[in-house]
């Protein structure tokens, strides 16, 4: 046998740490904007604040998440946006315009959100159209259909109870909270310790081998678009509770939020790679920053432009940690 | 005056001199180090005007290394190289372009959906007054390019209609359009018909007489000595001899490109062989392979011989499913199965361990831990998750029983060394314990010692009573540890022979056919 390379595992400590600091980039960005913003305002450095910023990110991490496992796949999805604001419209219309009940209007909410998934997923994995193209495709046509269904107009007048998803509290927590939480670590259990999560990152990482290998490919790809709009409908309906009124354009700007997240966490946009807690990470920085911006009254539309900053970023940060892995 | 005429005289005689000796291209021990392999040692290399130079030696020798060292693909670690007596520094493919390498890859670069015109001037389409493209006078150059080279071809098509040879010649003619003085071939002919050989054989020719050089890689021995004048014999990063042609025999480079010691390195065959495990009846692919029979039984290994292009990689791919056969049946244990997919097959004990690993065999991004137990999760499920304990626990029993080197489980493949990698890809097929194996060239790109290792691997596979199916380009390989060799041409299995009551010029003339 020739040389081997071989990478020793380091037992100095130091160099653990810097391994470890290597691997955690991201949660070190987290705490380091959040110790400036400490630092420099006053008024972010509140538990109330802190709870605020939580019930903010709540949605946004639960839609990351979903995309987040498409993204794994070496996929992507568009539609999420156009699946809150159709989602959102489409709960508050069974309500208010049908008068279902509301268990009713959120299970058929449910189901409807998870079928643009399924239709995504049959479109990429047997019509063979690339994602990108097919959810592009279908972000437009179901930002037609929420426009159609609410006549273009936010709804409003559900019934009470509805709030409890986006303004509830459960033992004085935030239940968008807490239902982040539940989210993240079921995704965290699922895509670590399942087979059908271990899978998805062997399809991202190769898929040819991974279909060598006895890997579904197929079911595998249409599942994590079904995931994904599934818990993009979860958020949706989040959303819709905390403003109280279903919005046809509510979630418009949210597409970027949701990539930005996922790649901020360290995803690798060619798939393979991600954990579930850097996405969390992702839409916290997200959130605090969005929460700090709003303190220091910073012009909305100079927001923007941070926000495309970070987006940047986040992709310079991909393509760096992609040149590393080999 | 005499004497100044005779000075001048001398002067021409020295000119000539120097004309004849003028290297086009010398390689001066160049070294290059990937990691865990010593790729090329001190190798020196030199090519004359008009000459064209033979490169031979094993998978693995270092010829592509060398190439693509001159094509400007890799950089050596140490050593020079000169261009017509100047030193140079190539920087990468394009600045060897300018010093006018030419390479033509076994595989084409070209554009698939331009046509003729466009793929032999890509990137340097000429301008006209208003940046315009001159059409006209690419047309017009691009003709005369061929005609220079004495084939017709129809330069208004997109290339993707063109066949094999077609484009083989429009990559030439591109390098030739370049201006390009070395031109290196790798396997040219790998891909051609005889008569088609035959032409590109002329159209070597007359490249040469144009004062081109050209350094020619093949693995059919029998091509070079028609149309080289020197071969080069490269082993395991070595230079082992540079010859003229008419100096040397056949068995005399092969001997030089295996050495003594890989005849040695087989173990003694399986002796005890059990029942037939998998039939395979007259199995069909259009245009692929047609109407292949045969039987293999337990603790047998089967050789499949055969040239590039002969269908053996698309035969086992579609018993494993990866491809799907038109007609034919296969049993197993005496049983009709439909293999549509490679789940289906692996759910009956078969396994592909495929010649591309990179691309086929390994998840890089993934540990070896995952890649090796990947196979095997749904067994390893409790209630809804997977049990890691066990996982760890398995995998190590064939890391370990595998020799495979690595810092840790939780390594990324990516790191190890190609015969490292190799037994990762055999390994899931171990941990989750196939029956029916099938190597399609298992010792592709790793070296001679991971070679040796994957010899005993083999045998003791089959020894334990699995049956194996090795494909190989390397007929040594193939002698060496299988108990019968099928050999295939274009589709059709040509000869089925016993290994014991074989050879190599048996093997190969039935899989060259009727060649030369």
């Amino acid at each position: 046998m020739s040389t081997t390379t071989i990478d020793k595992p380091s037992k100095n400590k130091l160099e653990a740490v810097r391994r470890f600091l290597g691997n955690n980039v991201i949660l070190l960005v987290l705490i380091g904007i959040v110790a400036l913003c400490a630092g420099f305002i006053p008024t972010f450095r509140t538990l109330t604040n802190a709870i605020n910023i939580l019930r903010q990110v709540s949605a946004l991490t639960i839609i990351a998440l979903g995309q987040y496992f498409v993204v794994l796949s070496g996929g992507i999805d568009l539609s999420a946006g156009s699946t809150v604001s159709f989602v959102g419209v489409l709960v508050a219309g069974l309500m208010y315009f049908q008068g279902w009940p509301l268990l009713a209007a959120l299970i058929f909410g449910l189901v409807m959100g998870s079928l643009i998934g399924l239709v995504n997923g049959v479109l990429i994995v047997y019509g063979e159209i690339q994602p990108f193209i097919t959810t592009l495709a279908t972000m437009i046509a179901i930002k037609g259909v929420a426009f159609l269904y609410s006549g273009g107009k936010p709804i409003s007048g559900m019934p009470g109870g509805f709030e409890f998803f986006g303004r509830g509290h459960i033992w004085g927590i935030p239940f968008p909270v807490v239902l982040m939480v539940l989210t993240a670590l079921v995704c965290y259990v699922f895509s670590e310790h399942s087979v059908t999560g271990r899978n998805i990152f062997s399809v991202g990482g190769n898929e040819s081998a991974a279909r060598l290998c006895g890997i579904r490919t197929k079911k595998v790809k249409l599942l994590v678009y079904v995931i994904s709009s599934f818990l993009t409908t979860v958020g949706a309906i989040v959303i819709a509770s905390r403003i109280m009124s279903g919005q046809p354009t509510v979630g418009d700007y949210m597409l970027f939020d949701i990539l930005t997240a996922v790649i901020l966490g360290g995803t690798s946009l060619s798939g393979g790679v991600g954990r579930v807690g850097g996405v969390v990470i992702g839409a916290l920085i997200l959130g605090v920053v969005a929460n700090s911006m709003v303190l220091l009254r910073i012009n909305p539309y100079w927001q923007w432009i941070i926000r495309g900053i970070i987006l940047a970023l986040a992709v310079f940060i991909d393509a760096k940690t992609k040149r590393r892995a080999v | 005056m005499k004497s100044s005429k005779e000075k001048e005289k001398e002067k021409d005689k020295y000119k000539e001199k120097e004309k004849e000796n003028s290297k086009l291209l010398e390689l001066r021990n160049i070294t290059k180090t990937f990691p865990g392999v010593k790729a090329l040692d001190n190798v020196d290399f030199d090519l004359f005007a008009g000459e064209c130079h033979a490169l031979v030696g094993e998978n693995g020798a270092g010829k592509s290394t060398l190439v693509k060292i001159i094509a400007g693909e890799y950089k050596q670690d140490t050593g020079e190289i000169y261009i017509c007596g100047n030193k140079v520094n190539i920087q990468d493919t394009h600045h060897a372009q300018e010093l006018g390498v030419a390479f033509v890859p076994q595989e084409f670069q070209l554009i698939p959906y331009l046509n003729g015109v466009e793929n032999i001037f890509l990137g340097r389409l000429l301008r006209g007054r208003f940046g315009n493209v001159n059409w006209r006078l690419l047309k017009k150059k691009a003709q005369e390019l061929l005609d220079s080279l004495e084939w017709k071809i129809d330069l208004s098509v997109s290339v993707k209609n063109l066949s094999v040879a077609e484009m083989q010649i429009i990559q030439i003619a591109r390098a030739i359009s370049m201006d390009a003085r070395v031109f290196i071939f790798d396997e040219p002919t790998a891909m051609l018909g005889e008569k088609e050989i035959e032409r590109l054989f002329d159209l070597m020719n007359l490249l040469k007489e144009k004062g081109i050089g050209i350094i020619y890689i093949s693995h059919r021995l029998a091509e070079i000595f028609p149309i080289c004048e020197r071969v080069t014999i490269l082993r395991d990063g070595k230079v082992i001899g540079t010859s003229d042609i008419n100096k040397i025999s056949i068995d005399e480079i092969i001997k030089m490109m295996l050495g003594r010691s890989l005849e040695e390195s087989f173990p003694e065959r399986n002796p005890s062989i059990g029942q037939e495990v998998l039939k395979v009846e007259k199995l069909s692919k259009r245009g692929v392979f047609k109407n292949i029979s045969f039987k293999l039984r337990e603790g047998e290994v089967l050789g499949i011989a055969g040239l590039i292009g002969a269908g053996k990689t698309e035969l086992v791919c579609s018993i494993f499913g990866k491809l799907l056969y038109d007609e034919g049946e296969i049993f197993i244990r005496g049983k009709e199965v439909a293999i549509k997919s490679p789940d289906t097959a692996i759910s009956y004990g078969i396994a592909l361990i495929p010649d591309d690993r990179r691309n086929e065999g390994l998840i890089m991004s993934e540990t070896v831990r995952e890649n090796i137990s990947i196979t095997i999760l749904e067994k390893l499920k409790r209630l809804l998750l997977i049990d890691r304990k066990a996982e760890r626990k398995k995998v190590v029993e064939i890391v370990d029983r595998l020799d495979i080197r690595c810092a840790s489980i939780e390594q990324k493949v990516g790191y190890l060394s190609g015969g490292n990698q190799q037994k990762v890809v055999l390994g899931k097929w171990l941990i989750a314990n196939s029956d029916i194996l099938i190597f399609d060239e298992p010792t592709k790109g790793i070296d001679v010692g991971a070679k040796r290792q994957f010899y005993q691997i083999i045998n003791e596979l089959s020894r334990s009573g699995k049956a194996i199916i090795v494909i190989s380009q390397e007929l040594e390989e193939l002698i060496g540890l299988t108990h019968r060799i099928l050999v295939l041409a274009k589709g059709k299995v040509v000869a089925e022979l016993d290994t014991e009551k074989t050879d190599k010029n048996e093997i190969m003339k039935y899989a060259v056919g009727s060649f030369r």
